[in-house]
């Protein structure tokens, strides 16, 4: 055993100190070949028969060079090392080819590593935490009625009646605090957690300490916070002296006890922390319901640490026994099903959204990645045909097919490394264009996208594999030839297997991107009917949320706040219009309606309707035309009669005949006088029908006494030099109340239709780099076509073929590819657009238009990359074409 | 061609491995060689019955030099050309007594096996 490890040793020593060795083996030799040589002469041969019988008596010389080498050296290293070497200086040679090539792979690669950096962020990534595979999230399970929320005293039942758990936190993790430091009011993303939270996790705070049992045991009694890094750095400078230090949160008073360590941001992916609050200050976070003693009241998310040696399977199945021991003492609990999961990513709600999305965009991006692969394996495929000399001689002197096969798939990994590592730094640069979509600052929404080492690995795996796909194909191909003819260099000899491999290669690259346009065109007209609004105008609006209720106040001061703020934004300088409500669009909630003279059937029965109370001059703020009657004014107060106003859908459906105005409406058993009638604001999205709408009065009171109310304010002038002095002004009507979302309209249509607005930007401009590189594909195989039948397009202009007739020629060949590629495009375009039809807004999935313009503009452009190897083939000169062979 | 192949196939090739204990032991029994040097010592034991080509004396030096049965050292040949000298090791001498051991046994075996056949 010994000696094949020291024979290794060798070996390995022999790859590196090669040159020495071959020297001093060469001196050998000839040493030995001298003495034979001397040998014979003395027995009387002459010089050079001695040195002949000398050189056979020895053998052949190369092989034993050869032989030494292959045992002093690991074999397939050093080949591969030659392979590696040779390869370089191919592609330093070819730059033209060479940065083609590994554009579009960096491309390819990069769209699909951009679109996993979210992948990863939303899935994968785990909390930053000790040992964080061992943490678990009890969420609700598919059969479910209850989701993964819970109150706190079922909390503490889980906690305290479990064995299989090393400990049980629970959190609250969203909760809005506004934390008012010296008059300036800002709302900051608060987690309400379980004393034992921090020490689960196993973290140890920057400064100060973490909460203390006794601190989590008498509600409301100890008014104890830890802030984050971030927060201490921004708000306190990082000066110790934080600590012991009050801040206003909510309107309460709270002192900071801790800082937490600089890379923690809370557990809850997406939704970073900057101050935490024991649960028994859950009052002060959440003012919906009591959640410290009401079973029903259940903002509360878990997550537990497993016991060593406990499996998820065992600790589910023993909070499900929980379960049902809870549900069988308090109805409010009947009906929870407990699924346990891994603590990775986002939370079970958004994991549903992020799915769809993320099948979507790794659908897009791989299919760039494979038309960059049709590509670079049809630019192989050319170079492979210029090389067929070299390879056929190569074949006829014995190199094994093996051993070329290897060649091509080194240089083709080279390419694909380049192209990756490249590809690579696109996608760091290009995950933080996407990010706007997804992290934003009025919501408080940020997820981590920083380099995992899971990235790396997926970067690593999707190289190879892209360099394997692209480079086997030609690498096949190109060793599998008739040596003879090849040989023989029949100039027009275009061998007909490889054309028609490169023929297909176009006819895919086309028809894959004719899909991707297709797509593409649809989301663009959906995400400009999203911006552009249907009978309204979003632009320079800005919205601004009042969040009274977070400090407890009663309607009364809160409508008169609401209403001082709206009377001095009316005044202040550069604001056109001011009123409360948003778009259409936002609405969550509905109300049932019926006429009068229907009777009161079940409540399914009835036509369930999105509302919306909004102030007045709403429609005057929006600019959404009114076809009838009048929008609601300051006479629309409580105790006056009960109005709203309905859009036209609705109109036509009550009453599809006559005139809407003045009539009467039961909405939830109240009868309402409808005063207005507006234009349809929300648009149509492809999978559902135009949807009927109405408003209510807002200071009208009707549903439940208005405490909170979103701002709409139509600016003249830049709207983010607008937002500070805006701000100011509501501030000193009372600097207690939280201000949250300030942002554009604009910005806040693009939060809320992230998923059209990304889906959107990514097939676009995957759309465009597929369309391009498909281009490239066909003009390639024509200006290659081209160049094989030079002397058959001699022969034929010889034979008196007009320059039109070549012309036509070129061009019909390449107009095939492309004219087939187009028709299977449009299938499959047909066929995959449906797809998106949830993200269609204003257009169907299946619009004529979008079709026939797309597919009309990639035939023109197709047209085009045709038309210069055409015009290439004209000018060739017929003497010299029957002649260069 | 067809001439001379037919007198080296009156030859034995050598076989696979046994040179590597010929080598083994000539550097026993003669001390410090090189390779030239072994190349004659097997030719003149061999008494023409071998048929060897002299390089192949460097590939199985080679290989007794990685397993560390042999050492090499410069030095100078009878007629004053640098030369690589060849010297068997302590560990080579129990690896030959090994397989000189062992080589004794199979012949043992095939000889008797050969004259109960015959």
């Amino acid at each position: 055993m010994t000696h094949y490890l020291r024979a290794l040793a060798a070996r390995l020593r022999g790859l590196f100190g090669d040159r020495r060795a071959d020297r001093e083996l060469d001196e050998e030799i000839e040493t030995h070949l001298r003495l034979l040589t001397v040998r014979y002469v003395c027995q009387g041969m002459t010089e050079a028969e001695a040195a002949r019988a000398a050189r056979r008596q020895f053998g052949n010389v190369t092989l034993l060079q050869e032989a030494h080498r292959e045992t002093r050296g690991i074999r397939l290293v050093e080949t591969l090392l030659q392979d590696l070497r040779h390869g370089l200086r191919v592609l330093r040679k070819n730059p033209g080819f060479t940065t083609a090539a590994v554009l579009s792979l960096a491309l390819g690669i990069g769209a699909n590593l951009t679109i996993f950096s979210f992948v990863d962020a939303f899935f994968l990534r785990p909390i930053p935490a000790r040992e964080p595979e061992r943490l678990v999230n009890p969420e609700g399970g598919p059969n479910s009625r209850l989701h993964g929320y819970y109150a706190y005293p079922s909390y503490v039942h889980y906690r305290d009646h479990s064995k299989t758990f090393e400990s049980l936190a629970a959190h609250y993790s969203t909760a809005p605090l506004n934390l008012v430091i010296e008059g300036d009011s800002r709302m900051a993303n608060g987690a309400v957690v379980s004393a034992n939270y921090f020490s689960m996790l196993g973290i140890q705070p920057r400064l100060g300490r973490f909460f203390l049992p006794e601190e989590d045991v008498v509600p409301d009694r100890n008014p104890v916070v830890v802030i984050s890094y971030r927060m201490w750095q921004d708000r306190f400078d990082g000066d110790p002296a934080a600590l012991g230090k009050k801040l206003s949160l909510n309107g309460a008073a709270c002192q900071i006890i801790g800082v937490a360590p600089p890379d923690f941001p809370g557990v809850l992916a997406g939704f970073p922390n900057d101050i935490w609050l024991p649960t028994m200050m859950l009052r002060l976070g959440y003012r919906y319901c009591d959640a410290l003693t009401d079973f029903g009241c259940k903002p509360l998310e878990l997550l537990g640490r497993l016991a060593p040696g406990r499996t998820l399977a065992e600790a589910e199945a023993e909070l499900n026994m929980l379960a049902r021991q809870l549900a069988a003492a308090f109805p409010g609990e009947q009906g929870r099903v407990i699924s346990l999961r891994p603590a990775l990513g986002v939370r079970v709600n958004e994991r549903v959204e992020y799915a769809y999305q993320m099948r979507l965009l790794m659908t897009v991006t791989g299919l760039l990645l494979l038309i960059a692969c049709a590509n670079v394996a049809g630019l192989l495929l050319v170079r492979a045909a210029a090389r067929r000399k070299e390879i056929s001689i190569r074949l006829c002197i014995g190199a094994g097919r093996f051993r070329l096969i290897r060649q091509f798939l080194t240089e083709g990994l080279l390419l694909a490394f380049a192209g990756g590592a490249l590809g690579f730094l696109i996608s760091r640069w290009a995950k933080d264009l996407l990010a706007v979509f997804y992290n934003s600052a009025g919501w408080d929404v940020y997820y981590d996208l920083s380099l995992s080492p899971r990235a790396l690995i997926y970067a690593l795996a999707l190289t190879l594999l892209t360099g394997l796909m692209f480079s086997l194909p030609p690498a096949l191909q190109a060793t599998r030839q008739d040596l003879a003819r090849a040989l023989k260099d029949e100039g027009g000899s275009q061998s007909p297997r490889r054309l028609r491999l490169r023929s297909a290669l176009v006819i895919g690259q086309v028809a894959l991107s004719l899909a991707l346009l297709v797509a593409a065109g649809l989301l663009v007209r959906s995400e400009s009917n999203i911006h552009h609004g249907a009978n309204f105008d979003p632009r320079q609006i800005v919205t601004l949320r009042l969040r009274p209720a977070l400090l407890n106040y009663n309607p009364e001061k809160a409508q008169a706040f609401t209403r001082e703020v709206v009377r001095r934004l009316e005044g202040a300088p550069g604001v056109q219009s001011v009123s409360l409500g948003s778009l259409p669009w936002f609405s969550t909630s509905y109300i049932r309606v019926r006429l009068p003279e229907q009777t009161a059937q079940r409540a399914e029965d009835q036509l369930q309707v999105y509302y919306q109370e909004v102030a007045p001059r709403y429609c005057e703020t929006l600019k959404i035309p009114l076809l009838e009657g009048r929008e609601f004014n300051e006479g629309d107060r409580p105790g006056a009669m009960r109005v709203a106003v309905i859009n036209e859908t609705l109109a036509r459906r009550l009453w599809p005949q006559g005139a809407a105005l003045e009539r009467t409406l039961i909405l939830n058993d109240q009868p309402y006088q409808v005063v207005g009638v507006s234009k349809d604001a929300r648009l149509r999205n492809a999978l559902e029908d135009q949807q009927p709408f109405l408003y209510l009065p807002y200071w009208q009171n009707n549903i439940r006494p208005q405490i909170d109310g979103r701002l709409l304010i139509r600016v003249s002038g830049d709207m983010q030099t607008m937002l500070p002095s805006l701000r100011r002004t509501i501030v000193a009507v009372d600097p207690q109340v939280p201000l949250g979302e300030a942002m554009s309209l604009g910005r806040q249509i693009n939060v809320v239709f992230k998923s059209v607005m990304l889906t959107s930007a990514v097939v676009k401009w995957t759309g465009a780099v597929a369309f391009f590189l498909s281009m490239l594909g066909l003009y390639g195989v024509l200006a290659f076509a081209v160049g094989e039948r030079k002397r058959e397009i001699g022969i034929r202009m010889a034979l008196g073929a007009k320059r039109s007739d070549v012309l036509r020629l070129v061009i019909a060949q390449g107009l095939r590819l492309a004219l087939t590629g187009v028709g299977i495009g449009l299938a499959a375009a047909y066929a995959a657009t449906r797809l998106v039809k949830s993200l269609l807004y204003g257009v169907s999935a299946t619009d004529a238009l979008t079709f026939t313009v797309t597919a009309l503009s990639l035939l023109v452009v197709a047209l085009l990359a045709c038309w210069i190897p055409a015009r290439r083939a004209t000018k060739v000169d017929p003497l010299l074409a029957l002649r260069c062979d | 061609m067809s001439k001379e192949k037919n007198t080296e196939a009156q030859k034995s090739e050598v076989l696979q491995g046994t040179l590597d204990l010929m080598v083994l032991k000539v550097l026993d029994a003669l001390g410090p060689q090189h390779g030239y040097g072994i190349a004659r010592r097997i030719e003149q034991v061999s008494d023409q019955v071998l048929q060897l080509n002299e390089g192949t004396v460097y590939t199985s030096l080679l290989r007794l030099q990685q397993r560390k049965w042999i050492a090499s050292e410069w030095g100078t040949s009878e007629n004053n050309r640098k030369a690589k000298y060849y010297s068997i090791t302590k560990s080579g001498r129990k690896q030959l007594a090994l397989e000189t051991e062992n080589w004794e046994r199979i012949a043992g075996v095939i000889g008797r096996l050969l004259r109960l056949e015959g």
